[in-house]
């Protein structure tokens, strides 16, 4: 447990994490503040508010664990780390819960002042959801902000820097423009298990995609539910921390 | 003269600070760091661990700490085996591995805090360790702030924020001014009074004189000679240097020189206008040679003993000259 306080202690102490976070609210909580005073019936959508500022969020909780670990190795602070505390799966499990809190607490800076504003009553909420469904909505917030957050770790440990773990993700969820024409075309199947089909449903509860061209031509759409998207981005996230355990434990630090 | 003690020779493992056996390490690429390296390194004292550049020493050190996985032999660390048995030894070993790494954008103390933190060391201990290596007032200082000897002393702290049995130094006067240079040295010999293991790995070969009991010399990622300080310093160190100032020629004194001094039974080595006096393996008496001249009116205008230094020693070990050096271990 202590080792969890002392990750999430690095964690605050590091400038790259108050400069996300201040990032994040100059995109998010603070236009928003200006926003009400447009809105003829005092407030503003806050699920449509909480939405965008969710994805905003799940991109800085992807660079929160990129740099977390891109920056030890890039530091090579990861060895002195290591002299402490030798149990390399120990310090993953640590760092990993460490990172999932943390990204919590950014993605509820970042994307849960919604909440905070429908009870100021500075934000309304949509008929079809009502207020009821807006907890559900910070709970999907939440979970892709740990999910973000994590998978931005993960890399950092596969590329041992930030970098590689930032653009290789915005990579995957730029995939269905890239291929476009060879998707609708050849493999628009694969649309469904796309990256950013699982970041919308993540974020929005389901989605809906292109599933197959039918013999007249026509593109079909398929409902991608939250369970499903749940379920994939749990194994991909699950391959990959794998991945990153077995590269930290077995890997040499310093070559 | 006598071979050195056999420091290995029917001492289990678990009395050794550290204990190696046919190490192998090869890095990507094909560069063989470690050939089969043997290393006993006895509990308590200072032991210097001295190489040439490429040797394998930093290799060896961080192949012992667990930061790099050897591919072939054995290793324990305070009895404890490698790598499996390291956690339950790590709270007992403080290290600095090359030059250390801290975060550029936070202070001092947070840097040591933080470390401290996750072993659950107390937060006094921060401040103890930064008085003891006089960077108290640097404790508020930004890491990337601090000069190379105040990160010296700093990755020097870092160590004593376990209170550790057995310390690996890799280079730890690297970049240092003489004052750094001495107060890493005192430093060094405290922890060894106080009954700690301090392993030195250094360049500075006179430093390493100074402080270490024991030395290990690796080259080519082997161990070519371990065992006392003393024993490596004493080899070629018995003869004397003669310098009589007159030139050559028949009757002048360089010649009746060198003839009075053989017949008394010394070799003589001629090194341009100076004799260089040995005999044997004993040491030469300076006084002796001045009498054995003087008989025959010949007058030295200088008198130098030879005084061997672990420079001398580890030059001839690790260049593969020195045929007469004592060795142990795997041969040069």
């Amino acid at each position: 447990m202590s080792l969890i306080i002392a990750e999430l202690s690095r964690i605050l102490h590091r400038r790259a994490t108050w400069m996300l976070v201040v990032v994040g609210l100059a995109l998010t909580a603070i236009p928003s503040l200006f926003l009400v005073g447009t809105d003829a019936e005092g407030g503003i959508p806050a699920d449509g508010l909480m939405l965008s500022c969710g994805l905003i969020g799940s991109f800085l909780c992807l660079c929160l664990g990129a740099t977390y670990w891109g920056a030890d190795f890039r530091h090579g602070t990861i060895s002195s780390l290591l002299l402490f505390v030798p149990s390399r799966t120990r310090l993953w499990v640590a760092r990993t819960l460490a990172l999932a809190l943390a990204s919590m607490g950014m993605m509820l800076i970042v994307a849960g002042h919604p909440v905070l504003r429908i009870l100021l009553r500075h934000a309304t909420v949509m008929a079809a959801s009502g207020t009821a469904g807006v907890l559900p909505m910070l709970v999907r917030v939440l979970v892709l902000g740990v999910v973000s957050g994590l998978a931005g770790g993960f890399l950092g440990i596969v590329f041992k820097n930030t970098a590689g773990a930032v653009l290789v993700p915005l990579g995957a969820l730029m995939v269905r423009w890239l291929l476009t024409d060879v998707v609708v075309e050849h493999a628009v199947w694969m649309v469904r298990f796309l990256p950013d089909t699982y970041v919308s449903a993540l974020l929005q509860g389901e989605t809906t995609v292109p599933w197959r061209v039918d013999a007249s031509g026509e593109l079909m759409n398929i409902t991608v539910t939250y369970p499903e998207a749940l379920g994939g981005t749990t194994l991909l996230l699950t391959l990959l921390g794998v991945l990153s355990w077995a590269l930290f434990r077995y890997r040499s630090v310093t070559e | 003269m006598d071979d050195p003690p056999d420091l290995a020779k029917d001492v289990p493992a678990s009395a050794w600070a550290i204990h190696a056996r046919g190490v192998r390490k090869r890095f990507r690429g094909g560069a063989l760091a470690l050939d089969g390296l043997d290393l006993s390194i006895p509990r308590g004292g200072v032991h210097g661990l001295l190489g040439p550049n490429g040797s394998g020493k930093s290799t060896t050190m961080r192949v012992l700490l667990g930061l790099i996985r050897p591919d072939a032999g054995e290793a324990s660390l305070l009895g404890a085996p490698l790598p499996d048995g390291l956690p339950r030894v790590i709270d007992r070993v403080g290290a600095i591995i090359e030059e250390p790494r801290f975060f550029p954008s936070m202070t001092a103390a947070t840097n040591l805090t933080l470390l401290a933190r996750a072993i659950g060391a107390p937060r006094s201990r921060v401040a103890d360790a930064l008085q003891q290596v006089g960077l108290a007032q640097q404790s508020r200082t930004l890491a990337r702030g601090l000069s190379l000897g105040m990160r010296q002393r700093l990755a020097i702290a870092t160590t004593l924020l376990k209170d550790p049995d057995l310390f690996i130094f890799d280079e730890p006067t690297n970049g240092l001014d003489p004052a750094g240079i001495h107060a890493v040295r005192a430093t060094i010999q405290d922890l060894a009074t106080r009954g700690r293991t301090v392993v030195v790995s250094s360049h500075n070969l006179a430093e390493v004189q100074q402080v270490a009991d024991t030395v290990s010399i690796i080259a080519s990622g082997r161990l070519v000679w371990e065992g006392p300080v003393s024993s490596l310093v004493t080899a070629g160190a018995g003869g004397v240097r003669v310098r009589l100032g007159e030139s050559w020629g028949p009757g002048r004194p360089l010649d009746v020189g060198v003839m009075a001094l053989r017949v008394e039974g010394y070799e003589v080595a001629i090194e341009g206008e100076a004799l260089h006096v040995t005999r044997g393996d004993a040491k030469v008496d300076g006084a002796s040679v001045a009498r054995t001249l003087g008989r025959v009116d010949v007058w030295p205008s200088e008198l130098v003993q030879d005084s061997a230094t672990l420079e001398d020693a580890f030059l001839a070990l690790t260049d593969g000259a020195g045929q007469d050096m004592p060795h142990q271990g795997g041969a040069a």
